[in-house]
């Protein structure tokens, strides 16, 4: 069309070290009422070893995103419309079933949101692991059992042969998501997807299942993909934040970048309405004002522009591409480009670190 | 919880207890309701047992029914019509005594002037006005056959006559239990004869016979049937039966209905199979397959419960015992020839008979038979303790009815053995037809050391019985099947052909499907299919389709008790 | 678990109990006598009535009876002279079980294959296929698909026999034409179960493991459909094995059916009683053993005891 912006990223290459590379990832689902696009040209890159989180509101296309790289959506409704998923040099979406279970549990792992739900309630906890040892490693089932007690130990269950023969039902729900990671982890994956883990959980649980995850992360030098809506959560594990909106990724960058110098609206309004523990006067908690767009027909500008405080004509007609702001960190908004005027940013998205309590 | 769950099982135990206790006390066949309208008729001055006492509207009821249409409607046309009670093929002193003695009180066809005739005077005797007023009912069983002749005649009495006809429908053991004790006004009645001689027709129509729940009452007809029996010239028997059996049909005692023919099929070069109304219903003794190697017979019957000779309780056991076992005298068909005994000599007064048994007459196993073999056997069936349902073919036989009632010893009952070869039975009564009956399986021999070594499971494999007929049962499977080869030990020997027989116990519809495939030689064809078969032979290429008459005959009772709820009886 | 199999017991016991009592009152209630037969003269009756202490007070005979079935014996039958109501189910059940047992198999495994099909590939062509037949099965009653079955292969195709028992070959017929309605019973059960079970969170789960198809279907699917048809099937064993007098008759395979209908019919107290007896005992025998099953197929379900004494998982 035009001519490239000045700092409009364009398409790069997956970095040399990426473990896993997605490039301009397309999902739909096909409803009775039409086609629903829930991912909408997502890009995303995990290096090895590396902890990042992609936070969004429910429906943003986070899971759908995750569960795509290993093929676990509902094939009768949903198709990959367009995109890669390079992992090792391969395209994952060209793998046939057979080729994506050698994968499964293996080389890349997923836990799930509810642990409740989560466990085969008529298989004993110690089979529903030893069952993915078997199935990858081929171990007998003696060896499993053994590996399998280990592991349970690791992930901080006590007397783990006890609980090896019991079924989920004995379990809590912190014990049970503790089980969960066992299962993804004791094949010593490269990758770990995980799909909101702890929101099931009480805050307290929540803590010790991240400390484990973290543990696990550094021993076995795993890279976790750690989807979650609760930006606390992100504080405490990732490196590396994306943000999702409306199926596309709004805003990407460092940690610090994400919480200090939010360059995309959404993304400060997350920031804003987190509660804060330390605030002294009452006041209401904030939210971000209106809804996510309707997927079937997507606008065709910018998919926040609808709730956004800032939005100019432009952001109604052209949807923005991803600008660069510095070094990982860009943010997909008009506002970002260079050569925007500095007076339709607002004082937020020009401060070098910004504290919530001064922007209300 | 559980407790009060207990607790609700107890109560229910003994609240069920107490009720069906008290229920069963007073259980007793005269509360039936048998009619509602019953004793006290409302309108008119008339009641419905005056109706049936009246002549004129018993006669109206024969003369208005076209036998020939409910024939037609009911049994596709494979009954004949009934126009007298005794059936046709009982034997005559030359020919069959339906020949010899014709009935021409009533045709097959409806002769509506003379119902009407009827039908008027007995309306005036009553002070009836109109027929309408007339409802009578007809009782009759669930079993298949009767429904559709009962719809008809209540069809043909209301078209004919005017007269409005109800249908009752029982079980068919309440039905039996109704006929005897006379709670109908119309009811469904079937016999089969015992023997080949009127008597087992006409004895049921006796003042004096507790079956004769409808109270058909006639002197003349009492006088000429109970002394018929004494007179030992054949035609003079059976005149006078003939003239008893007008007198019933003149006087209109029953409504005549039809005389049942039974549609079978057998393989086409099957031969010598006899199917006859008298002896059992498939006499396969001296079948033979023509033309082929192969010489083992397959076929069944619906029910053998039992083949122990005096225990028989049903007509399909007698076909399974006749073949084992051999009475005094051996019927086939209407012939009634030597068996154990070669020859014997009727008393001139009928009160006796005497037997001359073979001398080398023998049991399967070699062991010689003689004629206390018999007599064991006649003791045997009357003794109380033996309980047999068929003590009562015993009923002329000398001292037999005090004998079963345990008034006198089994050794008072009037059979005896002058010697081993000899064999005598005396009666109460002149029994001259008693000859044919002795084929049956209630007068076959036993051995008393096997009958008192086995007890209770005498006859109940092929190791616990001993026979001396025809053939040996190799393999016996209560209710199941029954494998015979043929008796090497057999006096006639010579004359028996197959080589082996099995009987199987199966429904009559399975059975028809098996010889169709092959596995059966012979079956009865299910009747309503029967006509097609019997008309288009090429529906059976393999088989010939035909009919014989089994000696089924079927009437109306009519109640002339007086009461129609058995009050009377 | 022994305390509670105990408790299930005794009311099993008292169940069948409280049937014999009605059933023995009941049937003797029914009009007609199994003694009266047009030739049988009165005091024949009056014999045989004594001789199966038929002419003692009523209450003496139940006790009798009750005594009698303590013993184990279930008494003679009033029409087969001489035969013990034992040894008639003991020579007839052999192949009423057969028959059912078979049936059942085949309805199990088919039943489960078609269901765990037409579940696998809702909404897609098989799926329609497989309700169809299990439709068919359900609404054909089993003398008609007897009837039909004997047509087409015994009579004009001539590829199988019409009937007896004598060889596998003698037994394809029946079996199919009983196993037809519990077939579709199962596949239908099956398949809902399943549309259930295929939506949970741990099949997604399994699937994550890297698990194949069969694998998920197999270990982590059926296991947890299976349990409704569990239920049923306790009834169904009982009704299946205990013999069917429509297909017996039909295929003229000598087993017990034809003694339910007959024995009412002929009035053979001791028949009916036996044959309710013994119907009894395999349905509450069936049930029990459906319930200790559901411990095992389902750990959850774990009989009301255990479940309070170690609730000590709280750690977190």
């Amino acid at each position: 069309m035009t001519e490239t912006k000045p700092n409009e990223m364009t398409g790069t290459p997956a970095a040399e070290d990426a473990l896993l590379s997605i490039r301009d990832l397309h999902v739909e689902f096909k409803t009775y009422g039409g086609s629903i696009r829930a991912v909408r040209g997502v890009d995303l890159d995990v290096a090895a070893g590396e902890c990042i989180a992609v936070v969004g509101e429910s429906g943003c296309g986070k899971s759908v995103t995750a569960k795509s790289i290993l093929q676990l959506l509902p094939s009768h409704n949903s198709e990959v419309t367009g995109g890669q998923i390079i992992f090792d040099n391969v395209d994952l979406l060209q793998y046939n079933d057979r080729e994506m279970q050698k994968l499964r549990g293996n080389k890349i792992s997923m836990i799930f949101q509810d642990p409740m739900t989560s466990l085969n309630p008529t298989m004993t906890v110690g089979r529903q692991i030893a069952e993915v040892l078997i199935k990858h490693q081929h171990l007998s089932r003696e060896e499993a059992r053994k590996k399998t007690i280990e592991y349970l130990a690791m992930v901080g269950i006590a007397n783990p042969e006890k609980r090896y023969k019991e079924y989920p039902d004995r379990l809590s729900g912190g014990m049970r998501q503790r089980v969960m990671i066992a299962i993804a982890m004791c094949c010593n994956p490269r990758l770990l997807l995980a799909d909101e883990p702890t929101t099931a959980l009480d805050v307290t649980i929540q803590a010790q299942i991240l400390d484990l995850m973290r543990g696990l992360q550094q021993q076995f030098n795993t890279a976790i993909i750690l989807i979650t809506h609760d930006l606390g959560v992100v504080a405490n594990m990732a490196r590396r934040v994306l943000v999702f909106y409306a199926g596309k990724v709004v805003e990407e960058g460092m940690a610090d970048d994400i919480f200090y110098r939010p360059r995309h609206p959404y993304t400060w309004g997350l920031i804003k309405s987190m509660p804060r523990l330390n605030s002294e006067k009452k006041e209401d908690l904030v939210s971000i004002e209106g809804t996510p767009p309707d997927l079937f027909a997507p606008p065709k500008g910018c998919a926040f522009a609808a709730r956004c405080d800032h939005a100019i004509q432009l952001c109604l007609e052209k949807d923005p591409p991803m600008f660069n702001i510095e070094g990982r960190h860009c943010a997909a908004c008009w506002l970002a480009m260079e050569n925007m005027p500095d007076a339709l940013r607002p004082a937020w998205m020009k401060a070098e670190k910004v504290n919530v309590e001064d922007f209300d | 919880m559980k407790q009060s769950k207990l607790l609700l099982l107890v109560f229910l135990l003994c609240l069920s207890l107490c009720i069906f206790a008290a229920c069963a006390q007073e259980e007793t066949p005269a509360d039936d309701p048998g009619t509602e309208e019953g004793s006290s008729e409302a309108s008119g001055e008339f009641t419905v047992e005056e109706l049936l006492q009246n002549k004129d509207f018993r006669l109206a009821l024969n003369y208005a029914l076209d036998r020939e249409e409910y024939v037609a409607v009911a049994s596709s046309g494979l009954y004949y019509p009934g126009t007298r009670f005794v059936l046709p093929l009982v034997a005559g002193a030359e020919t069959t005594y339906a020949e010899e003695y014709p009935m021409d009180v009533y045709q097959s066809t409806a002769d509506l002037e003379l119902a009407q005739q009827h039908l008027t005077a007995a309306m005036e005797t009553l002070g009836i006005s109109d027929p309408s007023e007339i409802t009578i009912k007809i009782k009759i069983s669930d079993d298949e056959g009767n429904r559709p002749i009962a719809e008809n005649c209540q069809d043909q009495w209301n078209r004919n006559l005017g007269i409005n006809v109800e249908i009752e429908t029982v079980t068919y053991r309440a039905m039996l239990d109704d006929r005897v004790a006379g709670n109908f006004e119309l009811i469904y009645a079937g016999w089969m004869p015992d023997y080949d001689d009127p008597y087992t027709y006409l004895s049921y129509f006796v003042s004096t016979n507790a079956q004769n729940g409808g109270k058909f009452s006639n002197e003349r007809y009492d006088e000429l049937v109970n002394t018929a029996n004494t007179y030992s010239d054949k035609a003079t028997r059976l005149a006078m039966y003939a003239e008893a059996e007008q007198i019933l049909l003149e006087e209109a005692g029953i409504v005549p209905l039809q005389v049942r023919q039974r549609p079978w099929a057998y393989a086409n070069n099957l031969k010598g199979i006899v199917r006859y109304y008298l002896g059992p219903t498939v006499d396969y003794i001296y079948a033979y397959f023509d033309g082929q190697e192969e010489q083992d017979l397959s076929f069944s019957q619906t029910d053998i419960p039992t083949i122990d000779p005096q225990l028989f309780n049903a007509s399909a056991s007698y076909v399974a015992i006749k073949g084992y076992s051999e009475g005094l005298v051996h019927t086939l068909g209407a012939e009634v020839r030597p068996g154990v005994a070669e020859s014997w000599e009727i008393a001139e007064d009928n009160m006796s008979m005497t037997f001359h048994l073979r001398q080398d007459a023998c049991w399967s196993d070699g062991s010689p038979l003689t004629a206390n073999d018999f007599v064991y056997a006649f003791r045997r069936l009357a003794d109380p303790n033996t309980a047999a349902s068929y003590s009562w073919v015993l009923s002329e036989v000398k001292n037999a009815t005090a004998v079963l009632a345990g008034e006198m010893a089994v050794e008072e009952l009037g059979v005896s053995a002058p010697d081993d070869y000899t064999f005598v039975i005396e009666f109460d009564v002149p029994a001259p037809y008693y000859l044919s009956f002795l084929d049956m399986p209630p007068f076959h021999p036993v051995k008393q050391e096997l009958v008192e070594q086995y007890g209770v499971d005498y006859a109940s494999s092929a190791d616990t019985l001993l026979g001396n007929g025809p053939f040996v049962i190799t393999e016996y499977l209560v209710d199941q099947s029954i494998t015979m080869v043929p008796n090497e030990n057999y006096w006639d020997r010579e004359s028996i052909k197959l080589d082996s027989v099995t009987i199987h116990v199966m429904d009559q519809d399975a059975a028809f499907d098996l010889m169709r495939t092959g596995e059966l030689d012979l079956a009865d064809i299910p009747v309503d299919v029967a006509n097609s078969y019997l008309e288009d032979a090429s529906l059976l290429p393999d088989h010939t389709a035909e009919l014989f008459m089994d000696g089924a005959v079927d009437w109306f009772c009519i109640n002339m008790s007086g009461s129609t709820t058995g009050a009377n009886n | 678990m022994p305390k509670y199999i105990l408790k299930r017991c005794i009311i099993a016991v008292f169940t069948l109990l409280v049937l014999i009592t009605i059933i023995f009152f009941l049937v003797r209630l029914l009009p007609g006598d199994p003694f009266n037969d047009p030739k049988v003269t009165d005091e024949v009756r009056a014999r045989l009535e004594a001789y199966y202490g038929m002419d003692k007070p009523l209450i003496q005979q139940y006790f009798a009876y009750l005594g009698n079935l303590l013993k184990g014996d279930f008494g003679v039958s009033l029409i087969y002279t001489g035969r013990s109501v034992n040894s008639t189910i003991a020579q007839t059940f052999p192949y009423s079980a057969d028959l059912g047992l078979r049936a059942l198999g085949l309805a199990l495994v088919v039943g489960l294959i078609l269901g765990t099909l037409a579940a696998q590939k809702a909404g897609r062509v098989i799926d329609y296929v497989c309700v169809l037949v299990a439709i068919i099965g359900v609404s054909m009653p089993d003398f008609i698909i007897g009837a039909l079955l004997k047509l087409i292969f015994a009579i004009k195709l001539r590829v199988l026999p019409a009937g007896l028992w004598n060889g596998f070959s003698y037994t394809i017929l029946p079996v199919v034409a009983l196993s037809f309605y519990t077939l579709a019973l199962i596949t239908r059960l099956m398949r809902s179960s399943m549309l259930e079970v295929i939506h949970q969170d741990y099949i997604l789960t399994a699937k994550a493991k890297g698990l194949s198809n069969f694998q998920v279907i197999w270990r982590h699917q059926i296991r947890n459909s299976i349990l409704p048809i569990v239920t049923v099937m306790g009834p169904l064993v009982a009704a299946v094995l205990t013999g069917t007098f429509v297909i017996e008759s039909m295929y003229a395979i000598p087993g017990m059916g034809k003694f339910y209908v007959e024995s009412v019919h002929d009035l053979d107290y001791t028949m009916v009683l036996g044959m309710t007896a013994f119907y009894g005992i395999f349905l509450v025998s069936a049930n029990l053993v459906v319930d200790i099953l559901y411990g095992i197929v389902d750990p959850r379900i774990k009989l009301a005891e255990s479940k309070q004494k170690a609730d000590d998982g709280e750690e977190g």
